[in-house]
């Protein structure tokens, strides 16, 4: 059966910040999917996927930037929502200059995380019907 | 040379007979000569012998100004290795922090209308994590590179901020702050916020020094005056405990603290405060009890 619950994609090389957020998406009936490294993620999900990843930017490997280019560049069509535990105020505008939905400061309110999720759907959901 | 160093030397003993020799006019005329060489000889001589000791001062203030630059290089790493260390910390910290907050929420949310108490006690949680979020946020913001936002002030001005800002403090600890603040102090250059962070710490340094001196030390003096045409000193003198021999060789190192809470950096980013408005952060002991911290500030004038 097709599940019409959203699926997001949480890319984080902190174990239990992955752990955490998942525990807490899945209280509002997300579809979650976690990654500890950039490889993980590329190998696991196609590039055709739809849906919703929330970015670390500060990773060992390949960090966030790094991987949103790539995402970029391959015509992903996943919204991305960077997070990050370091304080850089050109972080946030850097973050929508590369297209992404948004950008949250670590540690962040769970609702605030969902509200940007939310849009990001609905954004989605609108480029589709168009 | 080789001729004028012979003629002196017999000259000299010449110069000293024990018995009085008959001369002739021609020897006398010689003598005279010779007086006038060696006298012209000594004035030159003193003259290089100043010129050699002006020399070595000079020598002596590059030596120092190369000291004072090579302490200035170390301060400026090791402020930068402490951002460096705290940025990483904070990093580290807020990670599990993060956590720690969505495993809360997730929680209250699967508890949805059940359990109150429990409701209660998990908001508790994510409010302690708010607070310890609040805490990096400030330790970040204190060490920021930020650049010193410079204008005109009054630095009787800013010492009368700081005072109203910590008086209350200062009266509940039945404490008493003077000020005895020189009314003709030509304004200063600075950075108003980091000026009283500086004041503030200062007199909260005093404050604890004074509670650790006993009930009878209780007084403390902020004064400001002109240490000289292009500098305004101030002077934070307390009636506390003062600082032991050990203590004040270490005083403004980062980390550096003789409280049982304490962070060990208020003294050494106040310094690098000062030192940033081309001024000096020193302490002394008092004659009588307690320590006196004093800083410089360069006068607004001739720019």
């Amino acid at each position: 059966m097709f599940s019409k619950r959203k699926l997001i994609y949480i890319l984080d090389d902190d174990e239990s910040v992955c752990c955490a957020l998942k525990t807490l998406l899945l209280t509002y009936e997300f579809e979650v999917m976690t990654f500890n490294s950039a490889k993980g993620f590329f190998d696991a999900v196609p590039m055709d996927a739809q849906g919703c990843l929330v970015l670390d930017i500060h990773m060992s490997g390949s960090d966030g930037w790094t991987v949103q280019k790539r995402l970029l560049d391959s015509g992903s069509k996943l919204s991305v929502i960077f997070i990050s535990a370091e304080k850089k105020e050109s972080a946030a505008d850097r973050a929508l200059k590369v297209g992404a939905v948004g950008f949250l400061q670590k540690p962040f309110d769970g609702q605030t995380l969902v509200d940007l999720i939310d849009r990001a759907v609905k954004n989605m959901d609108s480029t589709i019907k168009k | 040379m080789e001729t004028k160093k012979k003629e002196i030397a017999p000259g000299r003993r010449r110069a000293a007979p024990k018995k009085p020799v008959r001369q002739s006019a021609g020897e006398k005329k010689a003598r005279n000569n010779l007086g006038k060489k060696l006298r012209r000889q000594i004035t030159e001589l003193q003259k290089r012998d100043e010129q050699l000791k002006q020399g070595a001062d000079r020598e002596k203030a590059a030596d120092r100004k190369i000291e004072e630059q090579r302490e200035e290089l170390l301060h400026v790493t090791r402020v930068g290795k402490l951002a460096e260390f705290v940025s990483s910390l904070a990093h580290e910290i807020s990670q599990p922090l993060t956590a720690i907050h969505s495993y809360a929420q997730a929680a209250q949310r699967m508890l949805a209308d059940r359990e109150p108490q429990l409701q209660e006690i998990l908001q508790h949680i994510i409010n302690d994590n708010q607070r310890a979020a609040a805490v990096i946020l400030r330790l970040r913001a204190l060490l920021k590179k930020s650049k010193p936002t410079f204008e005109t002030l009054d630095i009787n001005a800013v010492i009368n901020d700081t005072i109203s800002l910590i008086i209350t403090h200062i009266t509940v600890r039945h404490k008493i702050i003077k000020c005895e603040l020189d009314g003709k102090l030509p304004p200063i250059k600075g950075d108003r916020i980091q000026l009283q962070q500086v004041l503030l710490n200062l007199v909260s340094n005093s404050l604890e020094a004074m509670d650790a001196g006993g009930a009878d030390s209780c007084e403390m003096t902020i004064k400001s005056s002109r240490k000289n045409a292009r500098t305004i000193l101030v002077e934070v003198t307390d009636s506390g405990s003062g600082i032991s021999a050990k203590n004040m060789k270490k005083l403004f190192s980062h980390f550096f603290t003789s409280k049982p809470d304490g962070l060990g950096m208020g003294l050494s980013i106040s310094r690098s405060i000062v030192e940033a408005h081309g001024g000096r952060l020193k302490a002394r002991n008092n004659r009588g009890r307690g320590a006196t911290f004093y800083f410089t500030i360069p006068t607004n004038q001739g720019e």
